[in-house]
């Protein structure tokens, strides 16, 4: 971890000195993970390709405002949260249904499709506050302590909307289970 | 502790994030509780079935673009950068020369003078009272117009035309 600060620390040192390699090397490092999370928040590609991009132009804009005290990482999913979020909160009259289905052009969903389907419908009827302190835990192996930095919440707000959301996602998928039966 | 807690609290066991001492108390109750065990194991399943669920891969194409653009914009940000220090020294020049300007005449003479006064500027000839003035006013404007040009300047880099 702390090997991973001090490699990241320096790349953005080198990106403030306008060393475009450094900021190449944090793209291509952080790229699946990023665009993981952004998937998951948004379940949509073309969304995600946007915020994924939004969010390293943000990252350039605003590299002096980088505390070198915290990981590279965290600021750079605290920013692509907040740009989840937003788009989120800008797209709340088109229900997130809608922007899912939208991204699904003409592709007819086969047995492991509808379970993939039920799976994402699990996690879109969980609030995005809900959603991301799930998808940070549990994908992103973050552990509590570092969600609650990334996300600037106490520990006990993370905990309670870890085990809420889990709660939540485990009644909807027994319902899904007992509708199929 | 109570079937309920246990029931409640399944998910942080499952994502082992609670304290030793709950952790042994909920394996305790598991042994007894088939309950509880089925719910731990259907969570387990949940959460296997979320872990197959994939993340489309990221266009090798769009993550091109984004490099492309994050060159273009870091090109820009060196450019903004070294404008902006060079239009801080326009600025503080202009600043030093408009008080240099003004403080000057007034230094000078209230060392020769016994009185510390702004009366001094009466006994001026009036050649160089015009003087000092032209001098104040032009070192301003100049200031401001170059000032103005490279915001200018700036908004087109920032625009990236």
């Amino acid at each position: 971890m702390r090997m991973r600060e001090d490699a990241d620390g320096l790349r953005v040192r080198r990106i403030r000195d306008g060393d475009f390699h450094a900021a190449e090397e944090l793209m291509e490092k952080y790229r699946e993970s990023l665009f993981n999370f952004i998937f998951r928040m948004m379940f949509n590609y073309h969304a995600a390709e946007d915020i994924f991009q939004e969010t390293w132009l943000r990252v350039i804009e605003k590299i002096d405002r980088y505390n070198p005290r915290y990981p590279f990482n965290f600021w750079l999913f605290r920013i692509a949260r907040n740009l989840c979020l937003d788009s989120i909160r800008k797209y709340k009259r088109r229900s997130m249904r809608q922007i899912f289905l939208a991204s699904k052009t003409a592709e007819v969903p086969n047995e492991s499709g509808l379970e993939k389907e039920k799976l994402k419908a699990i996690l879109t009827r969980t609030s995005p506050k809900i959603r991301e302190v799930i998808i940070l835990r549990y994908f992103q192996q973050y552990d509590l302590a570092e969600i609650s930095i990334i996300l600037g919440a106490p520990i006990g707000t993370i905990k309670s909307r870890l085990n809420r959301g889990i709660g939540m996602m485990r009644k909807i998928w027994h319902e899904g289970r007992q509708n199929e039966t | 502790m109570r079937h309920e807690k246990v029931m409640r609290k399944l998910p942080l066991f499952y994502l082992n994030e609670l304290n030793p001492n709950e952790i042994i108390k909920i394996e305790e109750h598991l042994k007894k509780c088939s309950v509880c065990e089925e719910e731990l194991l259907s969570l387990e399943g949940l959460f296997k079935k979320m872990e197959e669920h994939e993340v489309p891969a990221f266009n090798s194409f769009a993550f091109e673009r984004v490099k492309r653009l994050v060159a273009e914009k870091m090109q820009r940000r060196d450019i903004e950068a070294k404008e902006k220090i060079k239009m801080r020294l326009i600025v503080l020049v202009s600043l030093f020369s408009f008080s240099v300007g003004v403080l000057l005449p007034v230094l000078i003479f209230n060392i020769f003078s016994p009185v510390v006064s702004w009366e001094i500027f009466e006994s001026f000839p009036r050649f160089v009272a015009i003087w000092w003035g032209v001098f104040c006013l032009l070192s301003l404007l100049t200031g401001a117009i170059v000032f103005k040009i490279k915001q200018t300047f700036l908004r087109e880099v920032r625009n990236g035309t």
